[in-house]
């Protein structure tokens, strides 16, 4: 499948919902039941995962991981596109632009 | 035809290939399992995926073992066994209580983890590991101290009705390696050889054998480092799923979508409840009786690390 959607700054996005998440000492270990897949989240990615679950601009969950984690700007960019863009390759992205 | 009946991973099974004599049951009402001789046709469909010498379709799973046999384990119910020309009977079985129950229980979805089960105070604890890491010898050690033994090469967890696990005995056997033998003070020549290329031996009867389930304690996992002694340290985390996925029996030729959604949240439920614990020991120095006072340690103890 090739992704039309490109994701940047003004891009507003959520995740897909119904994905079974089990909680393992902070990590969260997430299962698409349609598919039999599963994906494993750290506690960073897992804080990106609880900021999309409605609908939000990438900017807005950018400034809401840099209050919660010491970070420049520049390096949380970059790191949340590349996450997002591996959600995305997964289908775990609605993306509403 | 002449059928016995047997019970192996809690199951019922009635077969016409002799299997262990020590686990026949009487005959009962029903039967979980047939186990034949017939034909077995290769499948080539579309949905055929194929990985090794194992081929995988939503009904039937199909392996080949030249000189040996063919096997189709079908339905979470049958397994037939098709065999070749003069193919020797104790390899024939083997491959029947290995491979195919494996697979089996992969159709059941039962969790099936490639290690042995030891009974420590009631308890069921399984010692998984990398290939050389010293499974059987650990698990051989520890019978040796007493300990009940439930299975040798494959731990079959099922799910109790209170949410918690219970391994599930197997075959009163275990696969030893010549040096295990010695340092057990068997004698080699009163033990079949049962894989020559592997220079694996069979110890027909295991004194301790446990017939009843127990519930899963805990996880050991064998590994071997370049360090100069023998450390532990507890799993915790997604790397807890991570390791118990990656030793699922035969995981390596299984496809992915053969593995379903019930069976994934079990591996999920047992990584959530089970302490999980790593054990290194140095690559070339006999280091078993260490590990085996971890393993009782952390068995015994309150699961606190040092």
């Amino acid at each position: 499948m090739i992704k039309l959607n490109k994701i940047n700054k003004e891009t507003i996005l959520s995740r897909k919902p119904d994905l079974d998440c089990t909680e393992l000492d902070g990590d969260i270990v997430m299962m698409d039941l349609d598919k039999g897949e599963y994906f494993m989240l750290n506690p960073v990615a897992n804080s990106i995962w609880e900021n999309i679950e409605k609908p939000i601009a990438v900017s807005d969950l950018i400034s809401n991981l840099m209050t919660e984690y010491e970070v420049d700007e520049k390096t949380c960019y970059l790191n949340v596109i590349d996450f997002l863009g591996k959600l995305n390759d997964s289908n775990l992205l609605v993306i509403n632009n | 035809m002449e059928y016995n009946f047997y019970k192996i991973y809690g199951l019922t099974i009635k077969s016409s290939i002799p299997l262990h004599d020590s686990i026949k049951i009487n005959n009962p009402n029903f039967y979980d399992v047939k186990i034949d001789y017939g034909k077995v046709y290769s499948e080539n469909n579309i949905d055929t995926c194929s990985i090794g010498i194992f081929n995988f379709s939503p009904d039937n799973i199909t392996f080949k073992v030249r000189d040996v046999a063919s096997y189709k384990i079908s339905n979470g119910n049958t397994i037939t066994v098709d065999t070749e020309g003069n193919s020797c009977f104790d390899e024939i079985k083997k491959y029947v209580l290995g491979s195919s129950l494996g697979m089996l229980l992969l159709q059941k979805n039962i969790v099936a983890i490639h290690g042995g089960a030891v009974v420590i105070d009631d308890n069921a604890i399984i010692i998984s590991g990398n290939i050389g890491a010293g499974k059987t010898t650990t698990i051989a050690n520890l019978l040796n101290k007493g300990y009940g033994f439930l299975s040798d090469d494959v731990s079959a967890i099922m799910k109790n009705n209170n949410n918690t696990y219970s391994v599930q005995p197997c075959v009163p056997q275990q696969r030893l390696c010549k040096n295990t033998v010695h340092i057990l003070g068997h004698n080699i020549y009163d033990l079949v050889q049962v894989d020559k290329l592997k220079d694996k031996y069979l110890s027909p009867q295991v004194n301790n054998f446990v017939r009843s389930e127990k519930k899963l304690k805990a996880i050991f996992y064998l590994d071997t480092t370049d360090a100069s002694k023998v450390t532990y340290e507890e799993i915790l985390g997604a790397e807890k799923f991570k390791l118990i996925m990656s030793n699922i029996f035969r995981k390596e030729f299984i496809p992915n979508k053969f593995i379903k959604p019930p069976y994934i949240k079990d591996c999920l439920a047992i990584a959530m409840s089970t302490p999980i614990y790593k054990i290194s020991r140095p690559k070339n120095k006999d280091s078993v009786n260490e590990i085996i006072l971890i393993i009782e340690k952390l068995t015994k103890g309150d699961f606190k690390n040092d």
